[in-house]
Formats: structure tokens, sequence, C-alpha cells
């Protein structure tokens, strides 16, 4: 018996090891030749890739799948031809001629042409008219798209508009293949089953990726579109062949993916690290993003009602310590509401931290000691949470608490309208974290204070004024551009007079790029928050 | 009624039983040590704590140049990513800890008692559906219906309570149901209920004052088990909010510097480890001192 | 024949009350949250539309039903084993679910595979030195990994193979996989990677398993070195283990064959137990760990305000726990001729 058990043993390890020398030295020689692949690190979960329709963090997909007819630069503030070569307006903005790229085909090898344009811009304008969803507001103003011929689109507008910003906005302004509808057996673009296909992980754009695996809430794979127009122009043969994006929630999750040699871009890793990664020998690229914190008062709720208390807080904010122990040096001090280098922000508009005066406006509020404010701010955010935590230390030296109160987003964004149905279950004080779906400063401006923006007016701000202000502003821009600014900087004095909202800071994002791996300037814009223009992108092996 | 002899059955017995697991139990000295260490904790806490305001989650003024730092003379445990003091938070956090197991293990007792002692002595259809409810609510850990009143009530407070009391009355309503079926087939009970003494008597004078001690015991140990959940509640996220006095809460925001300040997390965690083990080291040897045949003296014979 | 079909069936529909009322507390806690899901569902439409659309999205819910009707229909919709759709992940709960379990069992399996028997062994060993000091320690020790928060363990594990050169990341490498062409048939990765003969995914996934389930391991270890302490101590004081040594049977032989033995069936029903009550440690340190599994929709169901979701999560778990004990009790009725189920 005790020999059988023996040979039994000897058995068993022979044939382990057996089993294990033919794993190890024959599996590996069958490695894969040279794919080049980048593994990027998203916080977020994918929430859609409908190119019409999807309005939040789908932008990171369909930013490399999709194109638009321009793209904005924000650097020099002007618009660049991507499948437009040209454009130009007519009768005081309200014609636009659209010139479209010759020779661009989508991935299915259908031929890019007018027709596309004008049902892509249709559908957007027409969900967003139907069922409120996604960003198609931007088109609104589009009263008919013809189709002059194949390579040329006229837009007629009912009001005057910057169309080519507009045509250079980062979401619902995507143009995707007409032959969508045949493959998603969509009767016709508002059909429910065209969405239903684009989320199940199809694609019909023209850009330098297709999706080859759509697993939204864990990884998407984009793989390189061989025929895209636009090699030749980008010239970059080390540009990946594959791209994983890999949804990573957790910012330690990327910082020890990126150690593990898992990502090979992280796009928010704790900002903590980010020295200890550089003196591992990272790459780090700060990219100062239109990506802003407003504080919002709530002016429909007892003591944010009264104008002295806000200015006491706003004056009681630490401003000087934000970028510091907040931000971890990553930021940069807001001014205004808009944020640095977009259009029309300004300079030196911000409080100071100064008690002295917050105890003077205190007094003058009538407010009295021990007044209980609410302050609701996205959770998963840490520099949110170090500023609230910050906010609620220094408000506590003027005997005024705060009550934190971290929600995910969705709800952060119910507590926030509920501003007005029902202002006094609403917080007093609240985050809203922005950026821009088009570059102008209405895009801000009406969405976060106009009195008819009730869904993101989370002060529950109405001063006829200030909306006429910034309408008119809108409706210069076409026709004189600087004057439009100057009355949008106008209306932000109004509300730092009134304090009812400032910019906190602007994000200044840390990518951290591993060494196989290496990310040109151009390759990131700060309007397509967190979209990486991988086509220059450089991969090493 | 051999199950029930050697149990205490008042204060006085308690404390009897007490002195004699010290007199006889090394676990037992080590571990009311350690209990009373928190205790003191809890109490003085605040009152100890180098830099008390930093115990209460407030960042200092100066905390852009103390953020971050190793433990050293001045601060023991370090301080965390916005410059507090981590011995501080240590120390004030004790009392939250206290205050959070206290109140579930002595309501789930209290809840728990009172449905098993019902059950046993009511029988039927109270019985069935009591032991469907302690059934359901034994198949949903804490964590999990802390998910649900997350979602429902938000964070707090009352989150974590109350989603530890939902769960953890069941385990004592089934051991007092244990016990108490016990106490009520037995023949005084039944002459008492037959002689016309009313329900309310029997069961308090005859059934609970039989049924306590053990259950008693176990809630001692339990105590322990329950900071731990309570912990993990509170370091998910699920229960109290992020600026709230307490170890689990440290922990979670150490959670995103382990790897550059392993301090803000580690020290806190072992109180947590430490509290736990006081009460789990107390509540078995205590039963152990309960239980005689547990507590015959080892002879190796072989 | 110790277990009857009798048995099997009353404990099946027993489970099944129990689960209906798990799915009437769980659908009635988390409608009353704020917020309302069919927004969210509807896509957070604005604009003039948005009205119709959000009507719309609450009927396809079922929302505009009174709370009884909902929860009844809830229920129908469970037993047959649909859970709805998920707000998060547009998908039927049920998928997200199952394609997430394996991941989290497996780390679960790893860790009672690591903690029973080493647990066990120490047990016995204490067991056999009763009284003296190194049982005193190992009963400690078994306390001490008994109350400790597996949160902070998983941390600390994480931590320290970090310093050591070692971060224990993720289930499996992207690069590898992709390079080897490794693909997820049930899951669970270490058997799909033995189907597909693909050893350095099988060795990777298993480096990145170690460590999180050594973490998850201590409660378990903790309980079975006390739990065979206790049982196979009580075996050792009975007359037939008496009787055995005074024939001169070996040590070691009675001590496993016979206190060891006697000690079994009380072992697998406690393990058992844990093993259910283990799912959520194993959850919170999927999380430490930065892993894919049932730990992620936790926060998921938070983030995205997702009852469907929650309620799904707060079933399964639940689903499991009934599960687990009445294997856990069949397996000892099967051990123990004592036991008649």
């Amino acid at each position: 018996m005790r020999r059988g058990v023996l040979a039994a043993v000897i058995a068993a390890v022979i044939v382990a090891g057996a089993l294990s020398t033919y794993f190890l030295l024959y599996l590996p020689s069958q490695r894969r030749g040279k794919v080049k692949t980048v593994v990027y690190a998203y916080l977020d979960k994918i929430t859609g890739i409908d190119p019409s329709i999807e309005d939040d963090t789908g932008i990171v997909v369909i930013g490399s799948v999709y194109e638009t007819l321009l793209r904005y630069d924000p650097i020099r503030n002007v618009t660049v031809p991507v499948l437009a070569e040209s454009w130009e307006s007519s009768e005081n903005g309200t014609v636009w001629v659209f010139r479209l790229r010759r020779g661009v085909v989508f991935h299915d090898g259908t031929p890019f042409n007018a027709t596309a344009v004008k049902l892509s811009i249709e559908r957007a304008r027409d969900v967003y008219r139907e069922t409120g969803r996604g960003c198609g507001y931007i088109w609104d103003a589009v009263e008919e798209v013809e189709v002059v011929d194949d390579y040329t689109v006229r837009i007629k507008l009912s009001y005057p508009q910057r169309l080519d910003l507009m045509a250079a906005a980062s979401y619902s302004a995507y143009v995707f293949s007409p032959s969508a509808l045949a493959k998603a057996g969509a009767k016709g673009p508002l059909d429910p089953k065209l969405e239903e296909w684009f989320n199940s992980g199809n694609d019909a754009g023209s850009g330098p990726y297709y999706v080859e695996y759509y697993s939204p809430e864990s990884e998407v794979r984009l793989r390189k579109f061989e025929k895209w127009w636009g090699w030749s122009l980008v010239n970059n043969p080390d540009a990946p062949d594959v791209v994983v994006i890999k949804i990573r929630p957790d910012p330690l999750d990327q910082y020890n993916g990126l150690l593990a040699g898992e990502i090979d871009i992280a796009s928010s890793v704790p900002r903590a690290n980010v020295r200890d990664l550089a003196a591992r020998g990272f790459k780090v690229i700060n990219l100062t993003t239109f990506h802003n914190y407003i504080l919002l008062l709530n002016v429909r709720r007892y003591p944010t009602s009264v104008r002295e208390f806000r200015l006491a807080l706003l004056h009681a904010i630490p401003w000087d310590e934000i970028v510091n122990v907040a931000l971890k040096g990553f930021g940069k001090l807001g001014s205004g509401i808009l944020p640095h280098g977009f259009p029309g922000h300004v300079e030196g508009l911000r409080y100071s931290y100064n008690l002295t005066l917050a105890r003077e406006y205190l007094k003058r509020s009538g407010v009295g000691p021990g007044a209980t404010v609410e302050f609701v701010y996205q959770s998963d955010y840490e520099e949110n949470e170090a500023f609230a935590q910050l906010l609620k230390s220094r408000l506590a030296e003027l005997n005024i608490t705060v009550v934190l109160k971290p929600m995910p987003w969705t709800a952060v964004k119910d507590a926030g309208k509920e501003v007005w149905t029902n202002p006094d279950a609403a917080p007093h004080l609240i985050i809203s974290d922005w950026w821009p779906t088009m570059p102008s400063p209405y895009d801000y401006l009406y969405s976060l204070l106009h009195s008819e923006s009730t869904e993101w007016n989370w002060a529950g701000y109405n001063n006829t004024e200030f909306d006429e202000l910034i309408s008119r502003a809108y409706e210069l821009e076409g026709a004189d551009y600087a004057e439009a600014l100057r009355l949008y900087a106008e209306a932000q004095r109004i509300v730092h007079e009134e304090g009812v909202a400032a910019n906190l800071w602007d994000e200044v994002r840390p990518f951290v790029v591993g060494g196989r791996v290496e990310v040109p300037e151009n390759a990131l814009n700060p309007l397509y928050m967190f979209v990486i223009r991988f086509e220059y992108v450089r991969v090493k092996e | 009624m051999s199950a029930l002899r050697g149990r205490f059955n008042s204060a006085a017995g308690f404390l009897d039983l007490a002195r004699r697991a010290w007199r006889r139990s090394t676990r037992f000295r080590a571990g009311s040590l350690l209990v009373a260490a928190m205790v003191a904790m809890a109490v003085l806490g605040p009152y100890v704590a180098p830099y008390p305001s930093d115990g209460w989650g407030l960042v200092p003024r100066n905390a852009a140049e103390r953020a971050g730092k190793p433990p050293c003379p001045e601060f023991p445990f370090g301080t965390d990513n916005l410059g507090r003091d981590v011995l501080s938070r240590v120390l004030v956090g004790a009392r939250l800890a206290l205050l959070q197991i206290a109140l579930v293990v002595s309501v789930s007792l209290a809840l728990g008692l009172f449905v098993g002692v019902c059950a046993a002595y009511y029988r039927g259809p109270v019985e069935a559906l009591l032991n469907y409810a302690a059934e359901v609510f034994l198949a949903l850990p804490a964590m999990v219906i802390a998910l649900a009143l997350r979602l429902a009530l938000g964070q707090g407070f009352h989150v974590v309570v109350t989603s530890l009391i939902l769960s953890w009355w069941p385990w004592y309503a089934r051991s007092s149901y244990v016990y108490a079926r016990a106490v009520v087939e037995m023949e005084y009970v039944l002459l008492a209920r037959l002689a016309g003494v009313p329900d309310r008597t029997v069961l308090l004078r005859h059934v609970v004052v039989n049924v306590l001690p053990p259950v008693l015991v176990q809630a001692i140990t339990d105590l322990g088990s329950v900071l731990l959940e309570a912990s993990a509640i509170n370091f998910l996220g699920l229960g109290l909010p992020p600026d709230a006095p307490d170890w689990g809460i440290v922990v979670q925001n150490g959670f995103k510097y382990i790897v550059s300040m392993p301090w803000v997390s580690m020290f806190p965690g072992a109180f947590i480890l430490a509290t736990a083990l006081g009460f789990s080291l107390v509540g078995d040897s205590l039963r152990e001192e309960m239980d005689p045949k547990m507590r015959r003296r080892w002879k190796l014979w072989f | 024949m110790p277990l009857s079909l009798n048995y099997l069936v009353k404990r099946l529909l027993w489970s099944v009350a129990v689960l209906v009322g798990v799915v009437v507390f769980s659908y009635v806690v988390i409608i009353l949250s704020p917020g309302d899901p069919a927004v969210k569902w509807a896509g957070n439409p604005r604009g003039p539309g948005a009205a119709k659309a959000v009507e719309e999205a609450r009927r396809e819910l079922g929302l505009d039903l009174p709370l009884h009707l909902q929860v009844l229909n809830f229920l129908k919709m469970v037993l047959t084993g649909d859970l709805g759709y998920s707000i998060a992940y547009r998908q039927p709960v049920f998928a997200v679910l199952t394609r997430n379990l394996a991941a989290t069992l497996e780390l679960l399996f790893a860790a009672y595979l690591i903690g029973v028997p080493l647990g066990s062994l120490l047990g016995v060993a204490a067991a056999m030195r009763r009284g003296g000091s190194v049982d005193g320690l190992l009963q400690t020790l078994g306390l001490a990994l008994a109350s400790t928060p597996t949160f902070w363990l998983g941390m600390a594990v994480f931590a320290v193979l970090f310093s050591a050169g070692f971060p224990a990341y993720g289930r499996v490498s992207t690069g590898l996989a992709l390079a080897t062409g490794f693909q997820a048939i049930t899951g669970f990765y270490l058997l799909d990677a033995l189907l597909q003969l693909n050893a350095p995914v099988f060795f990777d996934a298993l480096a990145r398993l170690l460590p999180p389930a050594l973490a998850v391991a201590a409660y378990p270890t903790g309980l079975c070195l006390r739990l065979s302490r206790a049982l196979v101590a009580d075996a050792l004081l009975e007359e037939y283990v008496r009787a055995a040594v005074a024939w001169g049977v070996k040590r070691r032989v009675v001590v496993w064959k016979y206190a060891f033995r006697a000690a079994l069936p009380g072992l697998v029903q406690v393990a058992g137990t844990a093993f259910a009550y283990s799912l959520i440690d194993a959850m919170v340190v999927e999380y430490v760990f930065g892993r894919e599994g049932l730990g992620r929709l936790l926060f998921d169901a938070i983030a995205f305000s997702d009852f469907k979701l929650a309620v799904g999560l707060l079933v399964l778990v639940a689903a499991f726990y009934l599960a687990v004990n009445t294997l856990a009790d069949v397996a000892q009725a099967l051990i123990d001729p004592r036991v008649r189920l």
C-alpha cells in the first residue's frame, strides 16, 4: 500500500513536470509577432458610444472612432479642417456652406459624403428635440441641411450662429455612416434600434481607429484603421495597432497598474503619488484642461439666499490653500466662471481669503452665529473630498458648520436640480464640474446660470439682466465676436458681485506615461477631455 | 438541566464568573486589558489627543507643510495627506467605534431575546413567523443591507447601525430560542403556567433569566465581530461620511496612499484588530469558564 | 441512506420561501431611495422631449404600478431567473452578476483551499498539545486571525508585496493575455488557462490570485483552527479513543483516523456557513487589489443609483448563502452517519 502511494506521487510529479516544461518552453515561443499595443487607463465606465446621443464618458472612445467636420484649436482660438476642407458663412451668419474632404471612407468601406453629414446632423438635432437626450441642442438653430452635391452641404439657420464652432463641438457633432441604419435594421434615424446597435459595440465612424471589442464597464479595444485618410498627414509609423482602454475607476489602481507595467498611459493617479512616479522614471504630462470646478450657492434657501452671507462664505474659502493642499499643485486657481485659455476667460475676478472681511459681511448679513450649511459634491473625486474637508475646517473658524454630503454623480445632479422644485431640500453649496460641449462662453454661462437652464443651474439663479446679457452676446458671436466677449465678461462680473458662483479651480490633469510609449503634445486637446488622439502616439517596442 | 449549570443569573454571578476567569486564564487577563484600554481611550481620547482638532477631522492651518509626514517624535503615527495627526484621529475615533458596537449589540440583543423567547413560549404561528423572519435576515450580510440602506437613505451613522442591527438580531433570536425552548419545557414553567401565573411574569422570572447569561457572553465576543463589520462598512463608504472620526474612515482616507504613506491606514487598522481581539479573548474565556466540560484540566494521557 | 428526497424537497422549498422574503425586503427598501430611476433609465433627458421620455421609461421599468404590484411582478421575474435590466450597464442584471461571480468565487475558493486545511492542521496540533503554552499561543493566533479586519489585512499584504517589488494587481496581465490569445471561457482564469494550455497566463493569474486569497483566508484559518482544536480535543476524551490507545494503535492514526474523523462533520458545517459569509470579504478584498468581480458592482450600484443591480446583488448574496448552507448540511449528512436528514 505504501509503495502504491509512492508510485502515484512520483507519477504525478513526472506528469506535472512534463506539463510545466511544455508550457514554459513551447508556449511562449508562440507569442505574437509585433502588435504595437497601448493600454490607456480611464477612470469611468463608458456610458455609451452612439455618436449622436452620447453626452458623457463615451467621448473617450468616440473621439478616436468618429470625426467631426472641424476641430477647435484652443491655443489659437480657431477651427481647423477635418472632414470639411473649407467653409464659409453668409447672410449675417445664417447660411453656412461646408465643402467636404474627398476620398474619405468609413470603417465598413462606405464612402463619406454629404448625405452622411446631413443624416448625422439631423439625427443629433432630432433626437434632442424628440427625447431631450444628447447634446443635439448645438444644432438647435439648424433649419435645413441641403445636399448641394456629394461634397458640399449648405446649412440654413433660423438665427445667426458661429456654426463652425458647433461643427467642432466635442459631443453630437460626429459624422457616422448611413450604412449603420441597414446594419441595425432600423426603420429611420430615430429608431431606438440604431442606438442599441451602436451601444452593443458597433461603430460606423471614419476615424483612425475602429471598435474591436466593447465591454463598457471594463475594457474597450480599438484597432488601427489602415484606410484612414489622415495617416499620410500624421506620418507616424509607430502609431499603435491596438489601443486598449481599461476602465480603472480607482486612482490607486492606475498607480499600481503603471508600476506593474500593465498600463501605459494613466489618466488619474493619486495626486500625491505623481512626484513619486516621476522619480521612478515615468513621464508626466500636465494638461491644463477646460474641466473646472464651479461652486454654486443656492440663492433660494436661507441663509445662502442672503447676498452678504454668500460673500462672507466666499471670503472664508481658503483660496490660498486650494491648489497647494487640496490639489497637491495640480490645478490653477479659478477666476470668474470660465477656465483659463477658454474664450471669454476674465483674469482677476476672484475673492480673497480674508476672515476680517468675511466677519464683516457675516455681521451685515444678519445671519446669526452658528449657521449650518449643506455642501454636496461628487464623492469619487479625490480633490473634491480634500477641498470639502478644507472648507469645513476653515468655515468652522467663522462658527459656520458645514455638513458634508459627498454623493455619486447622478445623485449630485438630482440634489442640484432640486433647487427649482424644492429649494429647501437642495444643498446650500454644490460643486458642479463642467467641461464644454462647444467652444463658446455661452456653453458655461447658459448652462450653469441662465434661469431657463433648470437642469444645470443649481444656484437657482434668476437674473433677467444676466440672462439678456449672455443671450445678446451669443447672438453677436457670429457678427461681432469681440463685443460678444466683452458682454460675457460683464455677465461674469455681475455673478461675481452677487456671490452666486465662483470657479474654484481649473484642473491640471497629470497624464502619466510609461517608458514604452511617447505621447506628443498634439495628442491631447483640452476641449476633448480624456480623449487621446492615438494616431499621434508612438509605441517603441 | 446540565446545559445550564454553572451559569450566572445575576450581576453578582457575572462578577464571580469574571473573577474566576481572571484567576485562571491568561487570555482573559490580556483581553480585559485590551478592552479596558479601548474604553479608556473612548472616554479620554479627545482630552489626551495631542492635536484634538485634527482628531475631529479638521485640517490644520499649516496643512501644506505638515502633510504626509512619516511617524516621528512630533507625530508618533505620522500625518495624513491633509496634514492631520493620525494619532489624534485614532484617539478621538475610539469613541465612535465604541458607540457603534455598543448600540448595535445591545439593540440586537434586546430584539433577538424578545423574538426568541416569544417564539419559544407561544409556539404555533408566532414561532413560525419569527423563525422565518430571522432566517431571511440571516441570509443577508450587513454589508449588502448597508448597500440597500445607503441607496435609500444616503450616508450616515444610522445606516451603519441599522444595517448591523438587522443582520445581527437573528443570531440572538436563534440562540435565545434554543435556550428558551429548553427552559419552557421544564416542569416548573409548565406548572407556573397552569397555576395561572401571568405570561409576562413567567417569561421574565423564569425564561429570560435563564436564557440571558449564555446569550450575554456570546454578545461580548460579538462586540469584536460587529466592530470588524462596522469598520468594513465605513471603509467602503456605505456608512459614515468621509469626515467622521472613525477608524474605518481613517483607513479609507489612507487607502489611496497605502504605498506612499502606509502609516495612515495601518495604525487605525491595528487598533481595530486589537479591540476586536480584546473582546474575543474576553468572550471566549468567559464561555470556557461557563462550560464545565471545557473547564476540565486537560490530562495528557497518551 | 442518510439523505432523503423528502428532506431535499423541503429544504428547497424553505430556501425559496426565504428568498422571497429577501426579495420583498430589498425591493421595498431600495425603491424608497431618492432620485428617479426612470430619469436615469431615460438617459438624463433635458429639453422639450424630456417629460415624455421619462414617462416612457417609467412604464418600461414598471414603476408606474402601485408598490405591491411592482413587488409581485418582480418576484415573478426573480423566480424565473430574471432580475431585470441594470441601469448602469444597460444589460440584464443576471448576466452582469454571473459574469462577475466567477472572479469572486475563484478568489473565495482559493482562500478556503488555503485556510481550511491550514487552520484544521494547526487546530489539531493545538489539540494534541492542549493545556500547554503552544496550545495557548495557537488559540490566541486563531482568535487574532478571526479578529483581523480583512480589508486592512489586504492592504497590508498589498503594501508589503509592493515594497518587495511585486505589485499584485488585477486578475491577469492584459499584455500577456492579448499576446497569448487568452480567452475567458468559464471566468475562472486559472481553469481557463489550463483548458487553453496557456502556462504564462496560468502562472500570472496564480501569482495575482494568491496575495488577495491569503488576506481572505485569514478568517477561515482562524475559525478552523479554533473549531478543530475544540472538536478534536473533545473527541480525544472519548472512550473509543482511549480504547484505541489501549489497543496500541499509533498516535498519528488515533488523532487523524478517529478524533479528526469525528470532528469533520462539525467542521464542514461551520466552514460552510463561513464560506457563504466570506463572499463579502472576497468582495472587499477585490476592491483593495483592483480585481474585477462582484466587489466592483457594489460601487457601480451606488455610483449609478442602480437599484436593480443592488437588488440583484442582495438576492445573489442571499441565494449563495442558502445554497452553500444546504450543501453544507447535505455534506455533513453524507460524512456523519449520525445525522439523518
